[in-house]
């Protein structure tokens, strides 16, 4: 009776995953990768780096558009590109079949990151003026419903990021070339901080949140980060990390990630942990983000002028790569797209 | 048995659920769907209007480009120099239901010959759906009842298709006064033999009888011309073929028997990628042999650009892509040709990448990557240590490239359209240390690409590299330089054109078009209107067949840049390296 029993529901069991299987084709989780000399966002699978889709971006194919940054809508529904060239603009997609909604020109003479603000209304992308001498440039702030310029307060000289903190209260912004980071308030994009983090060629370039009132910076000229407070500014070094580009903080655990552009490391740190540096097949590591699974990271590198860029998954305990798959030219941002039943 | 039953009954019934559940979520809402407001905005005698883009599918829609026409007169010949433009020209996003005002208004060069004029903008969201609609408004003749003559002055009775004929035309009134400035209404015999523009010029687009008629008040006159073929052909006789299959070929540039030909972008072959990090040397001394004679590696994932010196003693190459980030150009000293030595690279203020130059003399004209960028120029009277001098950015968009001659630098600066600045030619005071912006001809369709100057026409040649509507040629009259205007156009549908070189002495102009291959055009003789249907095409070629397709793993034809040198036209090919053509005519 017992084995009917249990035959019945393996066979109840068995119906209703082929009922819920079709319902969906949406993989568990995925990653969406920016190559910036191919003008593509290449999509795979979180699991094993197995390459599912990639979406052109390739406005003028005789020429370099630069898919920079990419993020993700915290409800999943949507995700934002960056084009840096030509005339920046910032991209919208649905991610129900990975189709392209909305492009905005932005006005401004570059495009770094994008950021999202907390409950997804406001895009934030910096003008990284690289070549403007040390001029001040632009952040756009983007209504992301309909892609309407909100803002383009100017800011700083060569700002790379524009990360919201967890509650969209303030807005930090590192500035390259005048090695300062600007805090502006989340509401009204005005100027309520600044503060310089070091000498001449410091060149802070990204930063995250770690508290409501303190973030990291990555400082791209002389190597490691910098801790900041929003009152206090610097309020501390760490990381002898080498021309680290982005930096990204666990939400479930604390940890930090870092991609060292210079030594093709990843610097993993939890407070309290002993550091650990990963070292990864592939030239200049760039991008990081954390998916679903909190002891896995995913860093993008560019690779050279003469190697592909790739990712690869990071098994935080381990501090051991799991899987690497070289994909994409100059390859740079990285975002995770949950699955259908993580949203 | 019955419990069986039950069991039975309740799975089917709950795999039902699931899966009517499903099938209720997983309904798509209906596709975007376009719509203008009305399909005819007729506007008149009024210059502009407005009219309504809505979505009125169930998903959103973006971007939502806005393609326009250029201006058509009621023969249906598309008028030099006259756009439709529309605000915004792309709408960023439509969502379901939403509507954007949209106002369109008409950039017209100069005054129009009375008549009906016709237009038609596209709106185009992506490969899900378009409108389209039509923009229609009148140009009136004055009437004025005083006038009691009209008199073509010319005696001109043959022409060959392509040929611009002046018609001047005197108005008297009774009292034996000549009108000036008073407009003529004209009309054609067939309506579709040709264009008249309306500084009183005809072109004819076919052969036979053509009756003109002039028309002022309730006078006219006629001419009419026998209009005979151009009779022109051409054909091509591949000389030789210098091949790099590992990487992209950009532009080149050949200096006596040495040819030079940067790489681009990443190319994958049998499973490796090959970067464009490469300066190729070529020794074509016997062209129907060329021997690859060096390959310099630089700093860079694409060697867009390279330009010798007239003198032969340098070349400056651009860098994109650099592992360093820094980007700029390197100097190469050209003591050995074939084997060029760098003297030293440059980086300030160039970091964002430099994708075009040009040399002239003592200064380099850089193409810095992105808006807010634009020209530097570069003094390399010391080629040790180079140092900026100047800069220019038009205030919007970005720039492309660069042309300079007789002390003109003539920038094609994408949606800003074609600049012209002085450095050194007096008209304005400019000289390279401090360039003045003579005049611009922003209305010549976007992605303004390249240019060359012909002086002895006044004739500038303008590429537009657009992909959304494949790009046209625009030809440039820059007799006064302060206002340049548009009078002709060539177009080939498919692809998109890229650079092209002029053979001044014979008035033959080679245009690279990606995978259309390499089109020459006998742009003799004053040019209006549309070249293509003049039958000033000597021949197309696309000497590798195939269907356009450029940087992809292909053979095919594509086209990126000719050079006339000694007697043969050399093309560099996307696809296949360097090709030598011998052209006959």
């Amino acid at each position: 009776m017992a084995s009917a029993r249990s035959t019945w529901r393996a066979a109840a069991a068995a119906l209703a995953m082929v009922a819920l299987a079709s319902c969906s084709d949406t993989p568990s989780g995925r990653l969406l990768v920016t190559s910036g000399f191919t003008d593509q966002i290449f999509v795979l699978d979180a699991e094993n780096g197995g390459i599912l889709d990639s979406l052109s971006l390739d406005r003028r194919p005789g020429e370099r558009d630069e898919p920079h940054g990419i993020e993700v809508s915290r409800d999943g529904r949507y995700f934002y590109a960056t084009l840096a060239h030509g005339e920046p603009s910032l991209w919208k997609y649905e991610v129900e079949g990975l189709r392209l909604v909305g492009r905005v020109t932005l006005p401004t003479n570059g495009a770094s990151r994008v950021r999202l603000s907390p409950d997804g209304s406001i895009a934030a992308v910096p003008d990284y003026w690289l070549s403007g001498g040390g001029d001040v440039s632009r952040i756009a702030f983007v209504r992301t419903h309909d892609l309407a310029i909100l803002a383009t307060p100017a800011v700083c000289a060569a700002p790379h990021d524009a990360a919201f903190s967890e509650d969209g209260r303030w807005i930090a912004v590192p500035c390259t070339l005048s090695d300062e980071v600007v805090l502006l308030d989340g509401s009204d994009f005005t100027e309520r901080e600044r503060f310089t983090v070091g000498d001449p060629g410091t060149r802070p370039l990204n930063a995250a949140w770690t508290t409501a009132t303190e973030f990291v910076v990555t400082l791209q000229g002389t190597g490691g980060l910098t801790t900041l407070n929003v009152t206090a500014g610097v309020i501390g070094f760490g990381f002898a990390a080498d021309r680290p580009a982005q930096v990204t903080v666990s939400e479930t655990t604390g940890v930090l990630a870092i991609a060292n552009r210079g030594d093709g490391t990843v610097t993993l740190s939890l407070a309290g942990s002993p550091e650990k540096r990963v070292p990864i097949e592939g030239a200049h590591p760039h991008g990081v983000a954390f998916g679903k699974d909190p002891n896995v990271v995913y860093v993008t590198f560019e690779g050279d002028t003469g190697t592909r860029g790739g990712v690869v998954a990071i098994d935080i305990a381990a501090a051991e790569v799991v899987w690497h798959t070289e994909i994409g030219v100059f390859t740079l941002g990285v975002a995770y797209l949950p699955g259908a039943d993580q949203s | 048995m019955l419990a069986r039953q039950l069991h039975i009954s309740l799975l089917a019934a709950a795999a039902l659920l699931l899966l009517a559940s499903c099938s209720l979520t997983a309904e798509p809402d209906a596709p975007p769907h376009l719509e203008f407001s009305e399909s005819v905005l007729d506007l008149g005698t009024l210059r502009e209007g407005q009219i309504e883009v809505r979505n009125t599918g169930g998903q959103s829609v973006g971007p939502v480009e806005l393609l326009v026409s250029g201006v058509r007169d009621a023969n249906g010949a598309t008028v030099p120099g006259s756009y439709l433009v529309t605000d915004p020209q792309e709408i960023p996003t439509l969502n379901a239901g939403a509507v954007r005002m949209v106002s369109v208004s008409l950039s017209v060069q100069g005054s129009l010959i009375p008549g009906e004029y016709d237009g038609a903008i596209t709106a185009r969201g992506g490969q899900d759906t378009s409108a389209q609609m039509a923009v229609r408004f009148l140009v009136l003749d004055d009437r004025d009842s005083s006038v009691v003559s009209v008199e073509i002055l010319s005696s001109q009775t043959t022409a060959r298709v392509g040929d611009v004929v002046e018609l001047p035309v005197e108005v008297r009134a009774a009292n034996g006064t000549v009108f000036q400035g008073i407009s003529v209404s004209w009309s054609l015999v067939p309506p579709d033999a040709g264009y008249l523009g309306s500084t009183g010029q005809f072109v004819s687009y076919q052969t036979g009888n053509v009756t003109l008629v002039a028309r002022a008040g309730a006078a006219s006159d006629t001419l009419r011309l026998d209009v005979s073929e151009r009779g022109l052909t051409g054909s091509f006789e591949i000389v030789g073929r210098a091949q790099e299959s590992y990487r992209y070929t950009s532009d080149l540039w050949l200096h006596g028997t040495v040819a030079y030909a940067g790489t681009w972008g990443s190319r994958s072959v049998r499973g490796r990628i090959n970067l464009g990090n490469t300066l190729n040397i070529w020794d074509i001394a016997d062209p129907s042999s060329a021997r690859k004679a060096f390959s310099l590696e630089i700093d860079a994932r694409t060697v867009n650009d390279t330009k010798v010196r007239s003198d032969g003693t340098l070349a400056v190459i651009t860098h994109e892509g650099s592992d360093d980030g820094l980007n700029g150009v390197t100097i190469l000293d050209l003591t050995n040709p074939l084997k060029p030595t760098p003297r030293g690279r440059f980086t300030k203020e160039l970091e964002s990448g430099v994708h075009n130059l040009w040399v002239e003399g003592n200064y380099a004209y850089l193409v810095v990557d992105g808006s807010g960028n634009g020209l530097r120029i570069l003094d390399i009277s010391d080629p040790d240590s180079p140092r900026v001098v100047a800069s220019y950015w038009a205030g919007s968009s970005f720039l492309h490239d660069v042309y300079v001659r007789d002390g003109l630098a003539f920038l094609s600066h994408w949606n800003a359209g074609l600049i012209i600045l002085d450095v050194g030619n007096g008209i304005v005071g400019g000289i390279p240390e401090a360039p003045v912006e003579i005049s611009r001809l922003a209305a010549l369709g976007g992605q303004t690409h390249n240019a060359w100057y012909w002086p002895e026409t006044g004739y500038v040649f303008v590429g537009e590299e657009d992909f959304a509507t494949p790009g046209i040629l625009h030809v440039v009259d820059v007799r006064n330089l302060r206002e340049p205007r548009e009078v002709a156009t060539y177009a080939v549908s498919g692809q998109a054109p890229h650079n092209h070189w002029l053979d001044e002495d014979t008035g033959t102009l080679y245009v690279a078009w990606y995978g259309n291959g390499l089109r020459v055009l006998d742009v003799s003789g004053d040019l209006l209107g549309e070249l293509e249907r003049q039958d000033r095409e000597l021949v197309g070629l696309r000497y590798n067949g195939g269907f356009g397709s450029c940087n992809r793993p292909s053979q095919d034809t594509c086209t990126w840049a000719p050079q006339l040198h000694n007697g043969l036209v050399w093309v560099s090919d996307m696809n296949e390296g360097l090709i030598a053509l011998q052209l006959t005519r």
